[in-house]
This record gives structure tokens, sequence and C-alpha cells, in this order.
């Protein structure tokens, strides 16, 4: 009999300063859910590969979130997400570091920054159109 | 040059005098001026600078293919 393998969990670390810039800008519920995250995240040892999924170097919306990966919270379809980009460190095994939370989509006419929207300004890709190539 | 190292000494004298006056307020303005400190100083929350403060470094995008390069996607983000 074939023993079903298990999946790889990546250890995953917060920022407390990127996390208390997006809790500022969200609703009360953002912080429950960002709680029972983590919670779940510690009794896990991480978060299973089979709850991630991959962004898009070049996303519809606009965002360019090149090897990044993200997931639902609540997972499998919650209202919030993170986007995580994988890390090394020379003590530790390899992470994957919370760069942005928040919520995934915003009702048509809103101006707030969705997830996505705040990790791609965080990741500094977007070049000003000065030092674009012609 | 020198005008350079006086900056950077004046600088960095000034922020230190400025925690440290924090240990002189009154509790009750503590909160008001941790909070007009961190105005003025800025956290950086660029993805450099979250790896920076954790002293980690992005993985290698040949290792990153390796391990979630067959992750699926969705139409958003």
């Amino acid at each position: 009999m074939v023993e079903p393998q298990s999946e790889p969990v990546f250890p995953v670390g917060f920022d407390d300063d990127a996390l208390e810039e997006d809790l500022a800008h969200l609703p009360a519920s953002a912080e429950v859910a960002v709680r029972s995250f983590s919670k779940e995240l510690r009794r896990q040892g991480g978060i299973p590969r089979s709850r991630l999924m991959a962004c898009q170097a070049e996303g519809r919306d606009g965002t360019r979130l090149p090897s990044c990966v993200k997931t639902y919270i609540p997972w499998p379809d919650g209202r919030f997400g993170a986007v995580f980009v994988a890390v090394t460190h020379p003590n530790r095994p390899m992470a994957l570091r919370v760069v942005a939370f928040g919520i995934r989509h915003h009702p048509r006419g809103s101006t707030a920054q969705t997830v996505y929207e705040i990790a791609d300004r965080r990741l500094g890709l977007r070049m000003a159109r000065s030092e674009r190539p012609e | 040059m020198a005008a350079d190292s006086a900056a950077t000494i004046s600088a960095v004298t000034s922020r230190d005098k400025a925690h440290a006056l924090l240990d002189h307020l009154p509790e009750e303005r503590v909160d008001a001026a941790l909070a007009a400190l961190e105005a003025v100083e800025g956290r950086d929350t660029s993805v450099e600078a979250i790896l920076a403060r954790h002293g980690e470094q992005r993985l290698d995008p040949k290792e990153f293919e390796r391990q979630f390069g067959s992750l699926p996607t969705d139409d958003e983000g």
C-alpha cells in the first residue's frame, strides 16, 4: 500500500510595520480575519502548498507581481487576501514573507487599493515614464 | 567631505535626542509624541525594506520556479 505523500508546508512571516499600515485602512473584520489566519498558521506550522496560488506577472488589473504567490483569507473564497514573496535567510529554512494584506476586490468606483495594488506598489517595479525604454 | 560628515552626525544626534526626550515626557503625552515621531520618520514598507528588516533575500528565480512554478493562477492580481 502506498502512503499518501504529505504536501509541503511553508513557514510564513508578517512584517509588523506593513501589517499595521494595511490594517489602518481596513474594516475591523480584517483584524479578526488576520488573527484567525495567524492562528491557523501556528497550528499548521505554516501554509500548505494547496492554499497558494501564483500571482500574475502582468495582471488584467494592471498590477505586476512576478514571482509572488498569494492566498485568500479565509480560505477558500474569503474577501481578504495576502501576497507573499519567497525568501531565504542564512539561518532559517525557505519561507514566505507577507508583503501585503488587504481586500481582493473593491466595489466598482472605489478608489481604495486592492491587496494586489498594495503589493505592486511595495515591490516598486513600476518604472517612471522617464525611465522607460523608447 | 567634512560638511557631509557634520551633517550626518548632526542628523543622528537629533534623532537620538528625540528618542531620548520621549523618556522624560509625562505618560499622557507619550502617545501623541510617538505618533508625531513616526509621522516624521516614516515607516518604509517597500518589499526591499521589509526583507532588509528581517535579514532576508528573495528566493533565486530558478528555485522559485521549482517550488512554485506549477501553482494554479486565477483571474485577479
